[in-house]
């Protein structure tokens, strides 16, 4: 179904080889547990609907890397974790397998940054599992901006407990063929998910971009914002899926997608679903695409600015308040720079 | 304290559960096959062409898969679908000459009544065959052709011919390439250019027999800077044996021309309801659909329109309603294949006592559709945790110069809105009462006040005075 609708029949997988790069940081505490590469580090779910098996089960039983981190009770870690998947010439495949889990009351924040050289044929399949526990707040950024040469798969499925928050930045700029799939379940009683997504595509990049939030608790509040714009002969399908249990009572899930359109030649796929099998929940999703407003391109083309900066700046924009979001000066930069270069 | 809850009784549908005794001159053997095919062509007396139309659908029907998606067709029993039945009577022109069993059912769906308030023409169609038709001298005069389809196919073959089929061809899917196997009756109309039709037309299908199938079909053609208002209306008994209803509806908006087809569907409830219809929408025209789904135990109904002049319009406003035991799959597809071309979706579903409601839409923009325009709007409303309510929109964009909003809500009744009314002095009851009616007005306005007498029954009853 997936590949379907990015036109695409066949995936040919590469021979997995050892991946020889230092990723992890490293840490100067006592309470934070960090172990590399752990085969048996998946979890599995029965409702789960990701990439299809396929690209599930190599990172199960070939991860190539990958890493265990476990955060103890009580612990609040205010310095981003950056993992640092950097795949090239000499590992141009990466297959990475992740757990995280963060014990009750604690705080930590994870940087990943995906990116790559110029070489080509590189390929990465990722799986990373997380556990929010009770009343904990974890960050994570995925930031994939391997070159144009690259196919890229991630899939990370995320348990969130009483109380606990999770709030996840999606931006995904590179890679010749992307698809991604985060399923997050919102077990816990008043738990929290928010999922802000960037995108950005162009030339003959494709992309399938695939967010979940499983309602089950009650109280439990879900927020999905995606950001877009596509220019050239990019493709992208948009899947937003928010779905509330029996038994949910009185959670909010609300889910907006908005897609800016640069060139003639894109195509651009919405399918935000609403699965409601609780009526004391209150759901929405708004999905909107368009072209960039002539009003605003005209007023700065009026102050000075040529068409392709001022649609360049109205992109920038759009995405600004995510970006901010962003707790690492490098990191926010990379993605301004990575950014302007594409457009 | 318990919360308290809406609750929505099921409406009085005894009157639309009346029987007949089985009184037919001619039946065919329950199942499908080539003989049954043959033998309802010459029975009907048909063009040698509609015979080979016939037998190749039912080759393409017999090689379709059912689908994977939607409702869970596992109880439709193929072969026990009676496809032709016909009743026991021949077509009538005056209501005095319709038989006294079959006009006591319709008098009780109040359709004579309807008739008499201003309605143009009745086509009431009694399982297989039109029974009674009438249409106003005034019309006839002004060149609108309004008649069955077998009529349609002895008088006017070669509009059948070319038109017949084209928009919703057998190789569509399964249940197309069934109805183009074993169609039977139905409403042809044709209106002439430049020809305002300003009373509805309304036609009126019923199924009776026990497992019984009903395969109308629905041909209309509006010319050039015409109009036309169409109603369809449906109601039958119940019975224990599934029954299924496959029709088929193709209209033909031409330059200028503004097509409305207004349709509520209240099918008992143990009914299939895997009907067909699309309409195809020249330069500048419009096509309006009304669409209230409210009985059927399974309805995957989702009507198309196909913008392929430049500045056509489409407006879709649906109401669906589904209460125990219902699974009301339905939505609209929405096709821009030219510029400049614009459409309205505004969809609304309830949902109460474990029924089941799943939006399902698409909206497509070709390449070459530049500067089209779409608002799409689902709200949803759940009367208690027991239902389901699902909404699926997709949205498929194919160039850059276009403008798209789309939005879904879903969720139970406001206790602010609630409160808010209480609070003018309006007791809990009715206020609850004001929100549903409230919610559902997008369609009950769009009908003609005439229609009334069978929303009525369907509206009113099932929302005033019923919540508590």
């Amino acid at each position: 179904m997936m590949w379907k609708r990015l036109g695409i029949k066949e995936l040919e997988i590469p021979k997995i080889e050892n991946y020889k790069i230092e990723f992890l940081p490293s840490i100067d505490d006592s309470k934070i547990k960090i172990k590399a590469l752990n085969k048996n580090n998946s979890i599995n779910y029965n409702s789960y609907r990701g990439l299809g098996e396929e690209l599930e089960n190599l990172p199960k039983i070939h991860s190539n890397a990958g890493f265990k981190i476990e955060v103890d009770d009580n612990t609040s870690i205010k310095e981003p974790l950056l993992i640092n998947y950097k795949i090239d010439n000499n590992n141009p495949v990466l297959i990475d397998n992740n757990l995280i889990e963060i014990g009750k009351n604690s705080q930590l924040t994870l940087i990943f940054d995906y990116y790559s050289d110029d070489s080509q044929n590189l390929f990465h399949d990722g799986l990373t599992n997380i556990i929010v526990n009770e009343n904990s707040i974890l960050n994570v950024i995925k930031l994939q901006r391997l070159n144009d040469f690259s196919n890229n798969f991630d899939t990370n499925i995320t348990v969130i407990k009483d109380n606990g928050i999770f709030n996840l930045i999606n931006i995904e700029i590179g890679a010749s063929l992307t698809a991604v799939n985060y399923t997050n379940y919102l077990n816990g009683q008043s738990s929290t998910a928010n999922l802000d997504s960037i995108y950005l595509g162009c030339g003959f990049q494709k992309k399938d971009l695939s967010y979940t939030m499983v309602h089950k608790g009650m109280r439990s509040v879900s927020n999905i914002e995606s950001k877009g714009a596509l220019k050239d002969n990019s493709t992208k399908v948009f899947r937003g899926n928010l779905e509330f249990l029996k038994g949910a009572k009185k959670s909010i899930g609300s889910e907006a997608e908005y897609t800016t359109l640069l060139s003639h030649g894109v195509k651009n796929d919405s399918i935000p679903a609403l699965m409601c099998h609780e009526d004391d929940v209150d759901g929405e999703h708004a999905v909107s695409a368009g072209k960039i407003d002539e009003n605003k391109l005209f007023y700065l083309q009026s102050r000075g600015l040529d068409e392709f900066n001022a649609k360049k700046l109205i992109v920038e924009s759009s995405f600004n308040p995510i970006i901010k979001k962003i707790p690492d000066e490098n990191v926010r930069n990379i993605i301004l720079l990575e950014i302007e270069r594409r457009i | 304290m318990e919360k308290k809850k809406t609750h929505v009784e099921d409406i009085d549908r005894r009157i639309y559960d009346i029987k007949n005794e089985l009184n037919y001159s001619f039946k065919t053997d329950s199942g499908l096959t080539k003989e049954i095919i043959l033998e309802i062509s010459r029975e009907k007396n048909e063009p040698n062409w509609m015979k080979e139309f016939r037998l190749k659908s039912l080759e393409i029907y017999s090689q379709k898969p059912f689908p994977k998606w939607g409702a869970d067709l596992s109880e439709l029993d193929m072969d026990n679908i009676v496809t032709y039945i016909k009743p026991n009577t021949q077509i009538k022109h005056s209501w005095d000459e319709v038989p006294e069993d079959i006009k006591n059912t319709f008098e009780l769906l109040g359709l004579p009544q309807a008739e008499r308030e201003s309605l143009a023409g009745v086509g009431a169609q009694y399982d297989s065959e039109v029974v009674y038709h009438n249409i106003r001298q005034e019309l006839i005069d002004m060149g609108v052709i309004y008649t069955d389809m077998e009529t349609a196919l002895r008088e006017y073959e070669d509009v059948l011919k070319e038109y017949f089929m084209k928009l919703v061809p057998p190789t569509d899917h399964k249940f197309a390439a069934l109805h183009g196997a074993v169609w039977s009756g139905g409403s042809f109309v044709y209106v002439p250019e430049g020809v305002k039709v300003d009373i509805p037309l309304q036609s009126y299908f019923r199924l009776n027999a026990p497992g019984a199938g009903q395969f109308e079909h629905t041909l209309i053609i509006v010319e050039k800077n015409a109009y036309l208002h169409f109603i369809e209306g449906c109601s039958a008994p119940k019975y224990k044996v599934n029954n299924l209803h496959a029709g088929c509806v193709e209209l033909f908006v031409k330059e200028n021309a503004t097509l409305r087809y207004s349709t509520i569907e209240n099918w008992s409830k143990n009914m299939y309801n895997l009907n067909t219809k699309r309409a195809v929408v020249d330069r500048n025209g419009t096509i309006e659909w009304v669409s209230g789904s409210f009985g059927s135990k399974v309805s995957m109904l989702y009507p198309m329109s196909i913008l392929r002049g430049e500045g056509a319009r489409s407006e879709f406003t649906g109401v669906t309603f589904a209460a125990k035991g219902q699974y009301l799959d339905t939505g609209t597809k929405v096709i821009h294949a030219a510029s400049n071309t614009t459409s309205t979706v505004n969809s609304k579903s309830i949902s109460k006592d474990g029924g089941q409601v799943f939006y399902r839409g698409l909206l497509r923009i070709s390449k070459n559709a530049t500067g089209c325009k779409s608002t799409v709007s689902c709200t949803s409303l759940m009367l208690d945790n027991e239902s389901k309510s699902d909404t699926l929109p997709i949205i498929e964009i194919d160039n850059d110069n276009i403008d798209i909003g789309h939005e879904a809500k879903i969720g139970r009744i406001s206790d602010d809105a609630i409160f808010y009314l209480m609070s003018r002095g309006i007791s809990e009851e009715e206020a609850k009462a004001m929100i549903v009616r409230g919610f559902v007005e997008p369609i009950t306005k769009e009908l003609p006040l005439e229609y009334a007498v069978e929303l009525n029954n369907l509206i009113n009853i099932e929302l005033e005075g019923a919540i508590g």
